[in-house]
């Protein structure tokens, strides 16, 4: 089994021939398009990273004219003959109602009433207002426009109304890398940061170096309205998919095979899920499938989708971001909504004992205070964003929130041979070299309270009893956290 | 040397000294060989002074009013061992990042809360180190 980097090296090199291939292999007859991407055999994909030479139909060695025969190798590489993938959108069950809006759920639009599936729940860049990411050809399905309104799981009309509305669109493309659009959340049906069966999501994969969210052969997964939650293998992470007829649909797209088990990656209905890594990162918009196998998807690049919506995929385990959700109401409110904490949010338990609390209110006074800052630092500070993640500050929070969803859940010891307070050094070390001196001086002042609040506490439950018991010892031995954060 | 002989002394006539004295060796030679070959883990040992602090704490008395030096030229103590803590759990092996792990709370707060020798071996021969007992 080849490692991950093992296999993006060698598919780099193999994509370095690419143009001497395709040179080499567009000579014979009916073929349309030559790519690098896993080789399949007996419908399974294999370790082997291949030519991937799309053709108009396979025929039988014996039904080719003489030197039409593709070879078995070209420049030392493998090939691999498949049909032409032609696109169809993934255009229908999960038909239920969700309060709150999360990924993998259906929506329909009021135009057509045609139905795709929410992907993920994303952030504008610009004003941090919350929005649902989808397709264009979902959103704007039967030719609608920019203010079309969005419904969950569809807009229903009677005589004098509309039910059901969610949002109203406000962006959406349609060109040769993306297939995207974005709704601004209308009417209070309240958010949160998951997908259905996948759980909460940690922002969106960073591009490697062969210029993609995902290296061959990762297995990634979705949650759709039509197919549900399927797993896949990446055959190709730039994959080009033609229209019918040949010419160029869209470049550089992920193209995804299901996984034993799965009968379809995707299906009509799934377009717009959003395709999620190991590790509950985004790497992928599902906005098609395979015409000719009827069971593979294709996936634009999540970070084109970003940078054409202008969005960001929340982080989960980003602090402020904690809680992320807000809870559903029955007002109407064209205000976007904001991030904000919410009674049903994953942490909204432990925050409520936290604020019954001076200790614990002190504690939230310093995120309250810094928590946009330290936010900002995971997202485009490198040094954060690394030791965030390398002292597991992700699963550390996720294991945090069932701790607070699950009372018998017990947050581990150590993760990977990383323990919390690991977690808290590190972070104490590199917040302070890479925030404001304020930030610094702050999170100096904090980091021995805070390692008292968490060292040996393994739920929820017990960081709350050690507030309460700190809050009694008053002024005890252990330093309590300075009232100057507030 | 007559010192290192009392540290020993002090740290052997208690349960929780002997604790200390345990993890103390069992990471002595991995320590001392980062501190001299690791470049982060002497970058860290050395940008916070560490040596002065050493030094300081080998020539300080052990009655109540030898007070130990708590800042030198504006680096307290606590950041000098917050840096080495996280130098060390970046560049060590895995026992020593779990013992890390282990004895921040306690060497954090002790550094904190203790003025001199004499208090903190009070304390460790009491068993009332802050965050020893979880």
């Amino acid at each position: 089994m080849k490692s991950r980097d093992e296999r993006l090296q060698e598919y780099m090199r193999i994509r370095a021939l690419l143009p001497q291939a395709k040179e080499a292999l567009m000579r014979y007859p009916g073929v349309r398009d030559v790519s690098v991407g896993l080789k399949e055999t007996d419908d399974l994909a294999t370790e082997v990273i291949a030519f991937r030479v799309a053709v108009e139909a396979k025929m039988a060695p014996k039904e080719l004219a003489r030197g039409a025969m593709i070879p078995k190798e070209v420049l030392g590489v493998r090939t691999d003959v498949v049909l032409e993938s032609t696109t169809s959108l993934a255009g229908d069950e999960d038909t239920d109602a969700y309060r709150p809006l999360q990924g993998g759920i259906q929506i329909g639009n009021d135009t057509t009433g045609g139905h795709g599936t929410l992907g993920a729940i994303a952030q504008l860049v610009s004003d941090h207002s919350i929005v649902a990411l989808s397709c264009h050809h979902v959103m704007l399905d039967g030719g609608a426009a920019v203010g079309e309104k969005i419904g969950q799981p569809g807009i229903s009309c009677c005589c004098c109304c509309k039910s059901g509305v969610v949002g109203e669109v406000i962006n959406a493309l349609d060109n040769t890398l993306v297939d995207c659009a974005i709704a601004r959340i209308t009417g209070q049906p309240g958010f949160t940061n998951e997908v259905v069966g996948i759980g909460l999501l940690f922002g969106a994969a960073p591009l490697n170096l062969s210029g993609s969210t995902v290296v061959i052969g990762d297995v990634v997964m979705k949650r759709g309205r039509s197919t549900g939650f399927t797993m896949g293998t990446v055959l190709d992470p730039a994959a080009n998919t033609t229209k019918p007829g040949g010419a160029i649909d869209k470049t550089n797209q992920i193209l995804i095979k299901p996984d034993p088990g799965f009968k379809r990656f995707g299906y009509y209905g799934d377009s717009g899920s959003v395709v999620v890594n190991d590790q509950n990162q985004v790497v992928g918009l599902l906005y098609s499938i395979d015409k000719a196998t009827e069971t593979n998807g294709y996936a634009n690049v999540i970070t084109n989708v970003m940078t054409a919506m202008s969005i960001a995929i929340i982080n989960s385990g980003t602090t402020g971001t904690i809680p992320l959700g807000a809870q559903p109401t029955g007002a109407l409110d064209d205000e976007p909504v904001q991030l904000r904490e919410a009674d049903d949010a994953p942490l909204a338990p432990l925050l409520r004992g936290l604020k019954e609390s001076g200790t614990g209110r002190l504690a939230l006074a310093f995120f309250n205070r810094h928590g946009h800052e330290i936010n900002r630092l995971l997202e485009t500070n490198r040094q954060v964003k690394v030791s965030w993640h390398r002292y597991q500050g992700p699963a550390f929070t996720a294991h945090a929130i069932k701790s607070a969803r699950e009372p018998d859940h017990r947050i581990p010891a150590a993760i990977e041979g990383v323990a919390s307070a690991n977690l808290l050094l590190r972070m104490s070390v590199v917040l302070q070299e890479e925030g404001s001196a304020e930030l610094a001086a702050a999170v100096a002042e904090q980091t021995v309270p805070l390692l008292n609040l968490i060292d040996g506490c393994d739920s929820v439950q017990a960081l709350l009893e050690r507030v309460r018991a700190m809050d009694a010892e008053g002024a005890s031995a252990e330093p309590a956290l300075h009232a100057d954060a507030v | 040397m007559r010192k290192l002989e009392y540290f020993e002394k002090e740290l052997n006539a208690s349960p929780t000294g002997r604790e200390i004295l345990g993890v103390v060796r069992g990471h002595m030679d991995e320590v001392t060989t980062l501190v001299n070959t690791s470049r982060p883990v002497m970058v860290a040992w050395q940008r916070n002074h560490g040596p002065r602090f050493l030094m300081s704490a080998m020539d300080s008395g052990f009655t109540a009013h030898s007070k130990v030096t708590k800042e030198i030229d504006g680096v307290t103590l606590q950041r000098l061992l917050l840096r080495m803590g996280d130098a060390l759990q970046q560049a060590g092996s895995p026992e020593l990042t779990a013992t890390v792990a282990r004895f921040a709370a306690p060497v954090l707060n002790a550094a904190d809360g203790c003025d001199s020798l004499s208090e903190l071996f009070g304390r460790i021969r009491e068993g009332t180190l802050a965050g020893w007992a979880r």
